[in-house]
């Protein structure tokens, strides 16, 4: 018997895990050079997992909530890893300026000082939404104090601010707290501190721009919960302008760092069944899309590919950058 | 199309989309919990198998391949390994055995399947219309976890038939479930 028949006889008892390990390692490896044996092998392996559909249980009803509750608090504590990262970050970037660069001219907010400030003033409001009664402590960036007061001021405040987030209840994590910006939608606490990290990121990039520093540009994930935030804020930022399309979808296709496919609602309606074909579709770069978001990148500088209804993308684009935090 | 929901699905897992989590439970826990409590005497460890299972796909998206077939069978699939595991090391492997042993001859409208679909019920049809020695060797090996061998000792017959069977077996579902291997 040849090692093709041997291999060929045991493909059933593979596809259900039911060979001994010298066995698998055997068809294994036949099946890296056997096209035959291959498609036999997957196709049996199809089939066996298909018998596990055979016999659907309702689970306990408390299940549901168990797993998106653990998947809520595993994203959380990704998020605040994230967000700490992001802060220090920019606290040692801070650390590291002269006077010169704390009064060097930014288009937002003056100079750094007022960056700081206009940072830790968001902050401190997640905060308040979050522990309505906490005392808001010493943490302060008046005008009149040091730049390095006002760094420490800060810095300090956004560490209290992960720490709080490091310890959610179930209560928090169920939370609606308003979001910054113009539209001020409330919206999960996840949320909520991708928004924070966004921000963030987005005034570290200022200050290194305008000191001709090299840039810190998120994670591949963190890019990938911005665009996701921006995504779910569309609908709202397209009602604030007039620009609504009941029922429509835009299909986004994002590429480099980050990058994936996401399907935006036109309206704040649910789509209705025309919404399986999109209006129109966009194909540009992730991290500029993120850009484009945070009032940085003008739409028309985006790039990228526009297919479909060229006057939804451009409304979806110029809704888009109404949603930053200035 | 449940190809196109699972590809839309996995998309918007990967992007971090926990609606898509929602509605991934809300298709698919049913047949996972099958799965699990279908192989275990336990039905907390079920419970928690399958509460692994989904906060797994939430943190690993990528495990999935949609390319290699549908989502719901490799949740399934997943449960299945988790059980197996659980039975290699539980006192109670012994019992779950007998149980599967003797659930081996169940009919195509058994009453212990509480909630059903069109995919559920032809796949088990398909199960329940192989030859009575067939179906053996295939659920021992399915929900029991056992190696052609210990299917073989299980029933008393010789390793080359019960290795024969499980082929032939498959090979029969194969044909009874061509629409369904195309989702």
């Amino acid at each position: 018997m040849t090692v093709h028949d041997e291999v060929w006889d045991c493909l059933g008892a593979w596809a259900l895990d039911a060979c001994d390990e010298a066995e698998t390692r055997r068809v294994d490896n036949h099946l890296a050079t056997c096209v035959v044996c291959r498609a036999e092998a997957a196709r049996l392996r199809r089939v066996g997992d298909l018998i596990g559909l055979a016999r659907p249980m309702a689970p306990p009803v408390a299940s549901r909530s168990l797993v998106l509750g653990a998947a809520s608090a595993q994203m959380l504590a990704s998020l605040v890893d994230s967000y700490r990262h992001r802060v220090e970050g920019f606290a040692s970037l801070l650390g590291s300026l002269s006077a010169r660069d704390w009064a060097a001219p930014l288009d937002q907010h003056g100079d750094v000082r007022g960056v700081v400030a206009h940072l830790h003033a968001n902050d401190r409001a997640l905060l308040a939404a979050l522990d309505p009664d906490a005392d808001a402590g010493d943490f302060t960036t008046d005008a009149g104090g040091s730049t390095t007061d006002a760094a420490v001021a800060w810095v300090r405040q956004a560490r209290r601010l992960a720490d709080r987030m490091a310890a959610p209840t179930a209560d928090l994590l169920s939370r609606q707290v308003p979001l910054v910006g113009r539209a001020r939608v409330r919206r999960p606490v996840v949320d909520a501190l991708v928004q924070r990290s966004f921000e963030t990121w987005i005034h570290d990039d200022d200050v290194r721009g305008t000191l001709r520093l090299p840039g810190r540009p998120p994670a591949p994930a963190e890019v990938r919960r911005i665009v996701g935030l921006g995504v779910a804020l569309i609908p709202f930022a397209l009602a604030a302008s007039g620009r609504s399309r009941p029922g429509r979808v835009a299909h986004l296709e994002l590429t480099g760092p980050g990058g994936g496919r996401w399907d935006a609602y036109l309206a704040l309606d649910s789509p209705g069944p025309e919404a399986s074909e999109p209006v129109c579709g966009i194909v540009a770069a992730a991290t500029g899309f993120c850009r484009v978001m945070a009032g940085r990148l003008e739409p028309t500088a985006l790039g990228g590919v526009v297919t479909g209804d060229g006057a939804a993308a451009y409304d979806l684009l110029h809704a888009a950058s109404t949603l930053g935090c200035d | 199309m449940p190809a196109d929901r699972d590809a839309d699905l996995h998309r918007r897992l990967l992007a971090g989309d926990e609606r898509a989590l929602g509605e991934a439970y809300d298709a698919y826990a049913a047949s996972v919990y099958g799965v699990a409590r279908w192989m275990l005497d336990d039905a907390g460890y079920a419970e928690d198998i399958l509460q692994d299972v989904f906060v797994g796909l939430w943190q690993r998206p990528k495990d999935y391949q949609p390319a290699r077939g549908p989502l719901r069978a490799w949740l399934c699939a997943v449960a299945r390994h988790r059980a197996i595991d659980y039975l290699r090391r539980a006192a109670t492997a012994d019992r779950c055995l007998r149980r599967i042993v003797d659930r081996t001859a169940v009919s195509a409208d058994s009453a212990e399947s509480v909630i059903d679909d069109e995919v559920s019920k032809t796949v088990r049809a398909a199960v329940c219309a192989l030859p009575e020695a067939h179906r053996a060797v295939v659920l021992l090996a399915y929900y029991g976890g056992l190696s052609y061998r210990q299917v073989a000792s299980t029933l008393g017959i010789p390793e080359g038939t019960a290795k024969s069977r499980l082929r032939a077996a498959l090979r029969l579902l194969a044909m009874q479930l061509g629409p369904e291997l195309r989702d």
